[in-house]
């Protein structure tokens, strides 16, 4: 599949913003199954000073200054992403039981167990507790293979909690999520992750972007997309296995990856400081993502 | 106890391992001579000692304590002896732990070479809060990635040294040293020269160098260098300050600068100046509210990237704190292997990182004789003595350490081995700890001799900090040979350095230095003239007009102080005035002005003239607690003694400060104060419809009661009066004077970004001088005596034309952006 992804960010201040500094994760990454074939941040007012970097966890990170004084600012990612099924055949050879991998972790003796434990540790935003280890055991029984269990704990974070944005905000800790059922994809993500670390296995944070269906019979509205963030679970000797507990499925061709980290707070779509200001701004966020028609080197 | 000359002759021996006296003759008549002083003599060293670094005002911030807790650098005046071939050890293992820890930096933010061979658990690094990964690919230029490197260093009693922690990011205690031997050698003079002790002064002078080696390549030519403080409130912002000064560093906080263009510059009043090394004193998270902590205010948005881009040189490197974890020295001896193929010769204490299941079992077993620390340290957090745990706490901790055993290192405790000590009065056996320095550039590390050593304040501790209360030593490495002399630090810094430019905020400081100065001035001058009826007629008779005028003027003079209200019971005054002098939460209030005064000069100390200083920590405020019973008389004498200091200090900055621009801002703060109080005065004693004009009580306000008695006779009084007052620039109190300097001052100042501005600010002054000049006195002074309406008309325009100008000096010159703050985060939606 071939998706255009339009991402535009607009913050509006209630006093001018002399300069603001700002680092952006939205250009997606390259990787097997996934290729970034056009993408480019627009910024209004025109940024000073631009720069895009390769991030720890191999993410594009944009950094960019603003110097003059504004009041509104807009920032438009437009990227074309190209997805091919080569994910889906990282999945064969899942068979390894949970508590193997536990043990291959702990001991990381090559270079991808070595990069991978480190999303076993507690991370800014989520930390491996006790409350969290119990609800995961019900999944997790002795000997079970991975992969099952981890659709199983999926499942059941899917029945078990509600989806509602009113309830919690980018900083709410996984511990309060499980307290009250409910939250978005960010904190259904933070919370699988937590109860995978608890149980000492490697999970990690993905951002990126799920495309829409409208419902039959009814064109799909403008901006109506939004951006959306699961979780990989590190399956020793396979690799990294994508896991969406919000839609209770596992990705395919219809998820584009932006960024991976720990946790969202390594990879915000957008992050700034800014001088001035006032108290408050708000944010108004719009995406789309398009199908485009396959070109004609897709496979 | 007094030690015996015997034994305090053993433990000098004792500590620094120096084969027996006949073989060192050197150190035997050391302790000879110190034996021979005796504890009286040592006494009054030690009190010259306190006399010395009080002048200088040598002190050490105290978390935790209320505002303005600043503790007087304390100093136990017997120096700690090492002798050479023990040093020489010593330095040895110091520079080959310094070459270690300045690989293993390289390869944790490099390729990690060391966790993929096994050398150091993964957990151990990737868990520890200072392994930044936004700081992945940064490095300096220089060969050495730790310009700058500190380990605290105690010794047991069979005479091992070991290693008790590693001080990678900003290590903190080389001013202190310099301090130490400086006020050590001062008071012991002659056992100073007999000890010919290895000199300071190369290893600051390779320091610097270091710094400039660190530098951008771009730069290298002309670096211009800064040292970061988190402010006056840092527990060593004495030390930065004086270290800012020695090696020609400007000295700034984080609001000094800005990230443009990717490199870093500083506000300084010209406009924005680059800035090519920056020696951090905030540590590494602190250092970016972009992509470190969001909340910090001490550091610089931007930060990381332009250091990322190798733009700025950040000293140390960010991210150098992943070095400061206690569990590290467990696997030292493997890395030194790895590394350097060497064995390590300076062992970290014993350390077990309770991560490992081997490790905490041990723990858990021989809590009593351990120490538990944190993997990271918290400045909260003191580490916890398993010895002094009541069975009740280490079953608790035993709980702990297993259900966080990742957090937590247990290390072996360690009995200090004492050394002689001047405590209490008196020559005991202390445990000292040793925090020995290093720096490197593109050589090899050097160790500043001997470094700074703490004494336990009693016997039987195994916890020395400054925080609690431990005092500063100084440690002199004995020569085996003379040393020849070596030149001091040259004075001025070499060109090239930012130091002529004027940060804004130093700007701002010195202007407000100068403001706080003449009000506080005024105001004591005025309760001066105020005491004088008081004082002659007690109990004087509220009723006197002159006194109820000069209370009302007080009053206005400082900001409607309640010391000053004229409605309270008459009785009450001379209590009431004291508060003026004691009471700090009123602003306006000569003792909030006097702590406004502190906190403005300290924020600049190196900027001041050393008198000024001296000045200062010497300045008898706050006053001590009013005796209520006599208080006229300790109303005149404390507030005599306020103002002497004062003008004293006033004199030292006018006489020993640099006429650059930081003065001119001083004395442009001090002559628009001046003015505008002088208006304040006259409106006040002038301009009352409800009394007759004070012309006495103005003139001795100005200081012009004589040049009045000599001119008084050749027209009219008041003219007179109002001519020394308002038009004679003659009189350095007068209203010309004032409008003058300020005319001259502006001048001097450096132009704005914003020449519109410039020209406001300008024709304010104007305005201002020109209304005086063409000022014809008749106006007020007619056929019925002054006209206080008209007088007061003109005196109001003048304040107006003060105020206006001092707010204009404010936005052209110290206006910094709103301090930076985060944006909010969207979260994600699923569809």
């Amino acid at each position: 599949m071939n998706y255009r992804i339009v991402h535009t960010t607009r913050y509006r201040y209630e006093a001018p913003v002399a300069i603001s500094h700002n680092e952006a994760h939205l250009l997606p990454r390259s990787f097997a199954g996934q290729t970034l074939t056009g993408g480019r941040l627009d910024i209004q007012p025109p940024c000073s000073d631009y720069r895009d970097r390769q991030d720890y966890f191999g993410n594009t990170a944009s950094y960019f200054a603003i110097l003059q004084p504004h009041q509104d600012v807009t920032i438009t990612a437009t990227c074309d992403v190209r997805l091919t099924a080569q994910r889906r055949q990282l999945w064969l050879g899942g068979d390894m039981d949970w508590q193997q991998a536990r043990q291959r972790l702990a001991a990381p003796n090559d270079a991808e167990l070595l990069d991978a434990m480190q999303f076993c540790l507690d991370s800014p935003l989520v930390r491996a507790e006790a409350a969290l280890h119990e609800y995961a055991a019900g999944s997790f029984a002795p000997g079970r293979p991975l992969t099952d269990a981890v659709a199983d704990l999926m499942t059941r974070i899917h029945a078990d909690f509600a989806y509602d944005p009113a309830a919690t905000d980018v900083t709410t800790p996984p511990l309060e999520v499980l307290r009250r059922r409910r939250g978005v994809c960010q904190d259904f993500a933070h919370l699988a992750i937590g109860c995978l670390r608890s149980l000492g296995l490697a999970a990690r944070y993905v951002s990126g972007y799920l495309e829409t269906v409208p419902p039959p019979g009814q064109a799909k509205l403008a901006g109506a997309d939004a951006s959306h963030a699961w979780l990989q679970v590190y399956l020793p000797d396979v690799g990294w296995q994508d896991w969406d507990p919000t839609n209770n499925l596992q990705p395919s061709d219809r998820h584009v990856v932006t960024a991976w980290g720990r946790d969202y707070s390594d990879v915000p779509p957008l992050k700034g400081i800014i001088y001035g200001g006032g108290d408050n701004h708000t944010i108004d966020v719009q995406v789309d993502v398009t199908p485009l028609p396959d070109t004609p080197n897709a496979s | 106890m007094p030690t015996p000359p015997s034994e305090l002759a053993a433990s000098l021996a004792e500590w620094s391992g120096l084969p027996d006296d006949t073989r060192h003759p050197q150190r035997a008549r050391l302790t000879q001579a110190l034996e021979a002083l005796g504890p009286q003599a040592l006494g009054n060293r030690a009190q010259e000692a306190r006399r010395l670094l009080h002048e200088t005002g040598t002190s050490y911030n105290v978390y935790g304590m209320a505002d303005g807790a600043r503790r007087p650098w304390t100093l136990d005046v017997v120096p700690l002896l090492i002798g050479s071939d023990d040093w020489a050890a010593i330095e040895a293992g110091l520079a080959q732990r310094a070459e270690l820890l300045n690989l293993l930096l390289t390869d944790l933010y490099g390729p990690r070479e060391t966790l993929r061979r096994g050398l150091l658990p993964p957990a151990l690094v990737f868990g520890h809060g200072g392994f930044l990964r936004p700081c992945q690919d940064i490095r300096l230029p220089s060969a050495h990635q730790l310009p700058l490197y500190a380990a605290d260093l105690v010794r047991d009693c069979n005479g091992r040294t070991w290693v008790l922690a590693d001080r990678t990011q900003s290590p903190s205690g080389i001013g202190y040293a310099l301090e130490n031997r400086r006020v050590t050698a001062r008071v012991l003079p002659s056992l100073y020269r007999d000890a010919a002790a290895h000199r300071q002064e190369p290893f600051l002078r390779a320091l610097r160098g270091n710094l400039l080696a660190a530098a951008p390549p771009a730069a290298r030519h002309e670096p211009s260098m800064a040292l970061l403080t988190p402010g006056p409130h840092n527990e060593t912002y004495y030390e930065q300050a004086q270290l800012a000064g020695l090696l020609g560093l400007q000295l700034v906080e984080g609001s000094d600068l800005v990230m443009r263009g990717g490199r870093l510059h500083l506000r300084a009043l010209e406009g924005l100046t680059p800035v090519d090394v920056l020696w951090r004193r905030v540590d590494d998270a602190w250092c970016d509210p972009l992509e470190l902590r969001p909340d910090s205010f001490l550091g610089v948005p931007g930060l990381v990237e332009a250091a990322r881009r190798r733009q700025v040189s950040v000293v140390n490197p960010l991210g150098s704190g992943v070095l400061e974890n206690p569990a590290l020295g467990a696997y030292l001896p493997a890395l030194a292997r790895y590394f350097l193929g060497e064995e390590l010769r300076l062992p970290s204490v014993d350390s077990y990182w309770c991560g490992d299941p081997q490790h905490l079992s041990y723990v858990l077993e021989h809590l009593p004789q351990l120490v538990i620390k944190r993997l990271q340290r918290r400045i909260d957090e003191r580490s916890v003595f398993g010895a002094n745990l009541s069975r009740r706490e280490r079953d608790m901790w035993r709980d702990r350490l297993r259900a966080q055993p990742a957090q937590f290192v247990a290390q072996t405790a360690i009995m200090p081995r004492p050394a002689p000590s001047f405590v209490d009065q008196q020559l005991q056996q202390r445990p000292v700890l040793l925090r020995a320095f290093l720096t490197a550039g593109n050589d090899a590390y050097r160790v500043l001799p001997g470094g700074f050593a703490r004494t336990a304040p009693q016997a039987d501790t195994l916890f020395i900090s400054n925080q609690a209360g431990a005092m500063g030593k100084d440690v002199w490495v004995l020569a085996s040979e003379p040393e020849p002399e070596t030149m001091q630090l040259p004075a001025t810094p070499p060109a090239g350095m930012a130091h002529g430019e004027l940060p804004r905020r130093a700007a701002e400081n010195l202007f407000w230095a100068g403001r706080y100065l003449e009000r506080a001035i005024a105001a004591l001058r005025l309760l001066r003239l105020t005491l004088d009826p008081l004082a002659d007629s007690m109990p004087a008779p509220w009723t006197t007009q002159r006194l109820q005028a000069l209370v009302q003027t007080l009053g206005r003079l400082t900001a409607n102080h309640p010391g000053a209200a004229t409605q309270a019971a008459p009785e009450t005054l001379p209590h009431r005035f004291l508060d003026l002098l004691t009471d700090a939460q009123h602003p306006g209030g000569v003792a909030f002005n006097l702590q406004a005064l502190g906190q403005a000069t300290e924020a600049v100390r190196e900027r001041l003239p050393e008198d000024a200083l001296h000045l200062l920590t010497d300045a008898p405020w706050p006053p001590t607690p009013a005796d209520p019973s006599e208080p006229v008389e300790r109303l005149a004498v404390t507030s005599q003694r306020q103002l002497q200091a004062l003008l004293a200090l006033a004199g030292a900055l006018h006489d020993a400060l640099e006429h650059d621009t930081g003065w001119h801002f001083l004395e442009l703060g001090r002559c628009i104060e001046r003015g505008q109080n002088l208006g304040v005065v006259l409106r006040s004693l002038l301009c009352d419809a409800a009394s007759p004009p004070r012309l006495d009580a103005a003139l001795a306000f100005c200081d012009a009661m004589p040049a009045f008695r000599r001119h008084r006779q050749q027209r009219p009084e008041t003219t007179v009066a109002l001519e020394l007052l308002l038009l004679d620039q003659r009189q350095p109190r007068s209203l010309a004077a004032q409008l003058r300097a300020i005319e001259t001052h502006l001048a001097a100042l450096p132009h704005g970004s914003d020449g519109v501005r410039l020209d406001t600010a300008g024709r304010l002054a104007l305005e201002a001088t020109s209304r005086l000049r063409l000022l014809d006195l008749t106006t007020f002074t007619g056929d019925q005596g002054l006209d206080a309406a008209a007088l007061d008309q003109f005196l109001a325009r003048g304040e107006y034309l003060l105020r206006a100008l001092s707010d204009t000096v404010a936005s052209i010159h110290f206006q910094t952006p709103a301090a930076p703050h985060p944006l909010l985060h969207v979260p994600a939606d699923p569809p």
